[in-house]
């Protein structure tokens, strides 16, 4: 058979891919072995087999060029969007393929996201990129609520590598605070404040154990890690003035 | 601010959680450091409460005096205190590190900090060795 996408040259990969199914006691692997362009990604072959060897397997993608966010999976253990992860870049094989960690998984390659995306709420939206609007556009109003962060596509994948969500389940979790830090630094008019007490939290920035593994993880150049050093950065310098203004008060 | 988050996240039992926290498998070198600050850290803990019962023997009176400094000239006991220097050194020169990043200083270095905490903790150590075995 054709491959399905890459360059003409056909190759066969090996892939372990994670199965659970509502009802299942267990997840357990499935092997495959599909034929690829060498050039394909782990989307393509996963496409592949569901399209020859089991209509069954659930995964959810979108665009296919890492802008929807919805194809986040981990292969070897990493976090990817299968949609731009080359298959030679994975090993030879077999490449295993799990679900995103940290969330609960709905059927085989697909997680519940809710908590991501009700997370990413209370840090106000839409925000968009300022030189992304035309002057005298509101691009906001022609599109409620589609756009939420600039770079971050809600893909998920840093909340998957967080070594604290992994513990805990109340933890704000690295996309919540990398959105909190961009309003805070660019406020648009808009009142940093109730951002700032939502996240100065045992449960927000102050829980994370800079792993930096979020940063990692993310295929979109967001740093959560970095914004989450620099939300505790703000919330001490202003701790730090409030003591100074006490001090000052008592002399 | 009340958050609106649904907590759909799953739950794992105590040492499920704790193997997924100090899990190093395919991680990078921010997680090696975390997860190495946790570890000298308990180690340090461990040691505390060896140091404290040692003591406790100095309470025996006069004779347990000597049997405790006979321990402390003991070559294999010597490479536990200099462990200890190891364990010291690798733990606070990388809480300085996580002190300086986790309020946002250096956070784009966070990788060479915690190189240059590893270098200059080992360099220290085998200086702290060669004094306490009288090399230098
Ligand atoms: S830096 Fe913080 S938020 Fe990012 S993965 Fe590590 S613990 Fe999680
Ligand atoms: S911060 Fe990065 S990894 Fe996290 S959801 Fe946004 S784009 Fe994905
Ligand atoms: S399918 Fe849209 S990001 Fe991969």
């Amino acid at each position: 058979m054709a491959p399905e996408s890459g360059t003409a040259v056909s190759r066969t990969w090996r892939l372990r891919v994670s199965r659970w199914r509502p009802g299942d006691a267990h997840p357990h692997f499935d092997d495959f072995e599909v034929g690829v362009g060498a050039d394909a990604t782990l989307l393509d072959a996963l496409r592949r087999v569901r399209s020859h060897h089991d209509r069954s397997l659930t995964l959810r993608y979108s665009c296919c060029h890492a802008s929807c966010g919805t194809c986040g999976m981990r292969a070897n253990g990493r976090e990817v969007l299968a949609c731009v992860t080359r298959l030679a870049d994975l090993g030879p094989g077999p490449i295993l393929v799990e679900p995103l960690g940290n969330a609960r998984v709905e059927h085989d390659l697909v997680v519940d996201m809710r908590d991501l995306y009700v997370s990413l709420e209370p840090a106000g939206r839409p925000l968009v990129r300022q030189d992304s609007v035309l002057a005298g556009q509101d691009e906001t109003a022609a599109s409620p609520g589609f756009f939420r962060y600039e770079d971050c596509i809600e893909c998920g994948l840093c909340l998957s590598a967080c070594p604290v969500a992994a513990t805990d389940p109340l933890y704000l979790g690295p996309a919540a605070l990398a959105a909190a830090w961009r309003v805070t630094q660019e406020p648009r008019g808009g009142d940093p404040e109730p951002v700032l007490a939502w996240v100065d939290d045992e449960q927000g920035c102050w829980r994370c154990h800079a792993s930096f593994e979020c940063s990692e993880a993310c295929p979109s150049g967001v740093d959560p890690a970095g914004a989450t050093m620099a939300l505790r950065r703000e919330l001490t310098r202003r701790e730090l003035g409030r003591l100074t203004r006490l001090g000052r008060r008592a002399r | 601010m009340t958050s609106t988050t649904v907590h759909t996240r799953p739950t794992r039992g105590r040492v499920r959680g704790v193997l997924a926290y100090a899990n190093l498998r395919r991680r990078h070198l921010g997680s090696v450091a975390f997860v190495t600050n946790r570890i000298t850290g308990l180690l340090l803990v461990g040691y505390l409460y060896l140091h404290l019962g040692i003591l406790y023997l100095l309470t025996e009176g006069p004779r347990s005096w000597t049997t405790v400094l006979h321990l402390f000239k003991n070559p294999a006991f010597l490479g536990l205190e200099s462990l200890l220097i190891l364990f010291i050194l690798i733990h606070g020169l990388n809480g300085l590190r996580l002190a300086l990043v986790g309020t946002g200083v250096g956070v784009r270095h966070q990788k060479a900090w915690f190189a240059t905490a590893m270098s200059v903790s080992g360099c220290l150590y085998v200086v702290v060795v060669l004094a306490m075995y009288g090399v230098i």
